[in-house]
């Protein structure tokens, strides 16, 4: 029976799930003991961030079934605030990248209350405006120093509060703290009610709606939850690469940097954008170096081919068929 | 008394006016069928009722109390409960997680568990099989985890919407012994159904609807005898039994 198949695949795999989860948890503290070399820190930092922003859009485009195709636009609104407030008004970053992700949350709401009417690939193309709106602000805006962007005052480097550091580890140890603790609060997400609530409105809006959900309301808080982690990790992003501009943060192409994540590893479980970020930040960063010069460009070519292999052999992510949702 | 009570209902989509002045009631404790054809309003009719679709004209009163204009969430919180024509689960979710979805407006003190015991045994196959995934169900173990969601917040009245339609002729009857089963449990019912032979059998009254408003009522065992409306709805060389 398919039933019981299912039934002892749940019942298994979540003991082994967790001793899996301790063992990679442990691999991965243990890294910097094997090599802090300048590349290998640099990957794993990136994925970090990365696992950040897949959890970050998992809560909008994964569970709740809202495809933002617009995320970069929360992810820069996070990093120019946190930028803004440290080097313009002296406010720590340790601080800063907590704002920056309210008034991401709050970008994102209106995002959200503007586009929420909308359904399937009509809420898509308005997220996909709402990216393009926000490329050319980030471009002309003077208050924000436009294409030129902001630097950080280097005088600052390794001083206490300023979050600038001279090496990569406490980067390293912060960053990865921070995708820690996001995937954590997903998984509590996961396993709540809140979590089902959310599936059920991307499973069917409108049977959603007759169970007495305030499918509007729901919405909106995903999207709080999803842009306030997304601003958070673009202040932390700042942070690290001690540079803000729109051409790394709003360009058309980040918002998709963003879904291929969860979309590797896995749309709508906890894991996913773990898994999604480890594959996808290893060969994006490789290639790019690898293949420099005269085969620039090829990195996505081979990203490409990845997303090909994964829709005909995993349609939903690595972990979606292997693991089933994480309960 | 009437549980209840539709006067004179106009309502549509947009500029189209589909129900033109349906007059009905639900009396408690019955099992009262609508019925007519296709594009008649019947589907409209409920949908307006459950406050999917604003009344341009006319009221429902629900328990004397008007209804018009409120929310799915404070009609449940009422007592009403409207179980979809369309297979509508959501699939990727377990039968438990289905029936918990139908006590989303119940209060943080509401014990869902204890409910959730109650719908097996009514329906004891759910239990066996409760952490199936609602897609891996047949039709009629489909139709047993809408009619557990509906009942998940013990609602007085239920609006069922063709609870036979796309299943096997040879499992019609037990949908409607289930339906009969809720009905004595106390919960009223107001149902459209096609299979209309069948359907009579198992209701207390009968509602007849055409192009949008009520065209003819009466109990359930005497509205066949209206030789205008067996004309319309059953072919000569059908044989009609259960007259009386």
């Amino acid at each position: 029976m398919i039933g019981t198949i299912r039934d002892r695949l749940n019942d298994l795999p979540t003991r082994q799930r967790w001793a899996l989860a301790g063992v990679v948890l442990l691999g991965l503290l243990a890294v910097p003991q094997v090599s802090t070399n300048f590349f290998v820190m640099n990957v794993f930092i990136y994925a970090f961030i990365f696992i950040g922003l897949g959890q970050s859009w998992n809560v909008i485009g994964g569970y709740a079934g809202q495809f933002s195709l617009g995320h970069a636009v929360m992810f820069a609104v996070g990093g120019y605030t946190t930028a803004i407030l440290f080097i313009r008004h002296g406010v720590t970053p340790y601080v800063g990248i907590f704002a920056g992700g309210f008034v991401a949350a709050a970008v994102g709401l209106f995002l959200g209350a503007a586009t929420f009417r909308l359904r399937y690939h009509y809420f898509a193309m308005a997220t996909l405006a709402a990216a393009l709106i926000g490329k050319t602000v980030g471009f002309r805006w003077e208050y924000i120093n436009g294409a030129s962007g902001i630097e950080y005052p280097f005088a600052q480097l390794g001083t206490p509060w300023s979050m600038m550091f001279r090496d990569k580890l406490p980067y390293f140890y912060l960053i990865g703290v921070m995708a820690l603790a996001t995937t954590l609060v997903i998984y509590r997400m996961d396993r709540s009610k809140l979590g089902m609530y959310l599936r059920s409105i991307d499973m069917d809006q409108g049977l959603a709606r007759n169970s007495g959900l305030n499918v509007f309301n729901y919405k909106m808080y995903a999207m709080g939850v999803s842009s306030y982690i997304a601003g958070v990790f673009g202040g932390l992003y700042a942070q690290y690469v001690l540079y803000i501009d729109p051409m790394s943060t709003l360009r058309v192409l980040r918002n998709i940097d963003i879904i291929i994540v969860p979309i590797i590893g896995g749309v709508g479980t906890v894991l996913g954008p773990v898994v999604g970020a480890f594959i996808f930040i290893p060969i994006r960063e490789y290639t790019r170096t690898g293949l420099s010069g005269g085969y620039t460009g090829l990195g996505w070519v081979v990203v490409g081919v990845v997303i090909v292999l994964i829709s005909i052999y995993r349609p939903g992510g690595v972990l979606n068929q292997y693991f089933g949702r994480w309960d | 008394m009437a549980i209840l009570d539709i006067e004179n209902l106009h309502a549509g989509y947009g500029q189209h006016l589909v129900l033109k002045g349906v007059d009905a009631q639900a009396e408690e404790g019955d099992i009262t069928l609508v019925m007519g054809p296709n594009g008649a309003g019947k589907s409209t009719l409920f949908k307006t009722i459950f406050g999917l679709l604003d009344p341009s004209e006319g009221s429902v009163t629900f328990h004397g109390e008007d209804i018009t204009g409120c929310t799915q969430e404070e009609l449940l919180d009422r007592g009403m409960a409207y179980v979809l024509q369309r297979s509508a689960l959501f699939e990727d979710m377990t039968i438990r997680e289905n029936l918990e979805m139908g006590a989303y407006v119940a209060d943080r003190d509401y014990d869902v568990d204890g409910k959730i015991e109650e719908i097996y045994d009514l329906f004891p196959i759910l239990e066996e099989r409760s952490n199936a995934k609602a897609g891996t169900l047949s039709g009629g173990q489909r139709q047993m985890v809408e009619f557990g969601r509906g009942l998940m917040l013990d609602p007085e009245f239920m609006l069922i919407d063709e609870p036979t339609a796309g299943l096997a002729p040879k499992i019609i009857d037990q949908v409607f012994e289930r339906v009969q089963q809720i009905n004595e449990t106390g919960v009223t019912i107001f149902m459209i159904e096609q299979n209309i032979k069948t359907g009579l059998e198992y209701s207390d009254y009968a509602y007849v609807l055409d192009n949008g408003a009520t065209r003819f009522h009466g109990p359930a065992d005497t509205i066949l005898d209206n030789p205008e409306i067996r004309d319309a709805y059953l072919s000569e060389n059908v044989s009609y039994e259960g007259s009386e």
